[in-house]
């Protein structure tokens, strides 16, 4: 087996691990490690990753370095230093806007969180909003509607999504196009895909929230829906 | 020079002169997937007619962006990479500089660090004797080795390297209520007991369940810790 078979194989790996457990499975040199992978072809990236966090710190302080700075490190050259430049300023740009945590235990406070995200994030996507029962935002996941009316992404998918990322409770914020904001056949047929998808695991659907031109319509609210729970229930 | 290589240099050239702020989301999804693949350019188009915005692409499950849109685990990662860094960030980075006068600040600051895991967590914040936090909160373990008694020596090194006045600790029960059991209890004062060699005072032990969060110097459990210094320390409720 040839070298370039051994780190394609790592690789490989190391990908399909990240992808699975997020960054939560990653120290912060394997997460450099693999940041690496992008910029440096077939070596070995974690000797680079390991230097570069003993230079600087944490993977903070990496991210913020001056390409100047980077490139002193043993394997950093001006492509590697553009990666970590650009993974530095996408995170930027992503924290921005980024509501981790925040309070979402009210109508009020899920329906304004929603139609701000909508406002800024047009498309026909499902947005699933992973809550703790207490009412906080612990991660957000992006689906087309496409995929889920087109079968595409049917109850396995979505079942293996909700245990791979421990969903506890899950709130749907659907964005429509048109000027009204009411739920059409095709949005019942996502609550009932959802709700019967999550009863089995025992995770709960709390609520499925259309909005449509600034507009929210809480099928919970106006009773449109019967949501059980898996057990909990309102 | 094939139209793929221009165009990337061009995005390229766009970025480092102007930076993100200045690029539409297409721009910056077409400059992301030019480091994985070729394709960068049609794989771009169906991702913005699928997921709209780079935002949604970057919430996106990444088994779903891969299936809608073929695009490949390679460029799936950087796309990943972009939420599990900065949720990362954001949670280490809380919260240097606030005060933790009462218990319910202390379930207000930690309960971020606990919210998006799913394994046992022990983390650690060092203060003043004004209650101010003088680092950002450390998470000082995971998993089965996330627990009190095994990290004491752990937490006393790093109050007395922040030359901390006091600590308040903070540790999850992932899967259960956030009701401390006799372990617990005795690590507790184990660690007040280990601290106060030093002059540093535990200044409150908060465990965080998935619905709910204790504060040990709030309950009713006989501790000798609380009789120690605590610096104006106060018990409130959350609103």
């Amino acid at each position: 087996m040839g070298k370039g078979s051994i780190h394609s194989g790592h690789r490989d790996r190391m990908r399909s691990r990240f992808l699975t457990l997020g960054s939560g499975g990653f120290s912060e040199h394997e997460i450099l490690e693999l940041l690496l992978f992008y910029s440096i072809p077939r070596a070995n990236t974690n000797e680079t990753a390991h230097a570069l966090i003993e230079r600087f710190g944490s993977l903070e302080n990496v991210l913020a370095a001056a390409p100047e700075e980077l490139m002193t490190i043993k394997g950093i050259k001006s492509e590697s230093a553009f990666v970590i430049r650009l993974m530095h300023d996408l995170c930027k740009r992503y924290s921005a806007t980024s509501d981790v945590s925040a309070d979402l235990s009210d109508d009020e406070k899920l329906e304004g969180f929603l139609t701000e995200y909508f406002s800024e994030n047009h498309g026909n996507v499902c947005l699933l909003l992973d809550m703790t029962p207490r009412g906080e935002l612990r991660s957000t996941k992006c689906l087309p509607t496409s995929s889920l009316l087109s079968g595409e992404l049917g109850s396995r998918e979505i079942a293996e999504l909700v245990v791979r990322n421990g969903f506890v409770r899950v709130v749907i914020g659907q964005c429509i196009d048109g000027d009204k904001c009411i739920p059409d056949a095709s949005c019942y047929s996502l609550t009932r895909l959802f709700a019967e998808t999550l009863a089995p695991l025992g995770t709960e659907l709390h609520d499925h929230i259309i909005c449509c031109s600034g507009k929210c319509f809480s099928m919970r609210k106006n009773g449109s829906f019967s949501f059980g729970s898996g057990g909990n229930h309102e | 020079m094939s139209d793929a290589k221009l165009l990337r240099d061009e995005l390229r050239k766009k970025y480092l002169e102007f930076g993100l702020e200045a690029m539409s989301d297409e721009e910056v999804v077409r400059l992301v997937l030019s480091l994985s693949c070729n394709e960068f350019d049609s794989f771009t188009e169906k991702l913005i007619e699928g997921f709209g915005s780079l935002k949604s692409i970057e919430d996106a499950d990444p088994q779903a962006l891969v299936r809608y849109s073929d695009i490949g685990e390679r460029s799936a990662v950087l796309f990943r990479m972009v939420s599990e860094i900065s949720r990362c960030l954001a949670v280490k980075n809380v919260k240097k500089g606030v005060y933790l006068r009462t218990t319910a600040d202390a379930k207000s600051f930690f309960a971020p660090l606990f919210t998006d895991h799913r394994e046992e967590r022990l983390a650690v914040v060092c203060l003043s004797s004004r209650l101010k936090a003088v680092a950002p909160a450390s998470v000082i373990a995971e998993g089965a080795a996330a627990s009190v008694r095994a990290s004491c020596r752990r937490i006393t090194a790093l109050a007395l390297d922040l030359k901390a006045d006091g600590v308040i600790i903070a540790h999850s029960h992932p899967s259960g209520k956030a009701v401390p059991s006799s372990g617990d209890c005795a690590s507790t004062e184990l660690l007040a007991s280990a601290l106060s060699r030093f002059g540093i005072a535990l200044i409150d032990h908060i465990i965080v369940a998935a619905d709910d969060c204790v504060s040990l110097r709030e309950t009713d459990i006989p501790l000798s810790f609380r009789d120690r210094e605590c610096f104006g320390y106060k018990i409130t409720k959350l609103l």
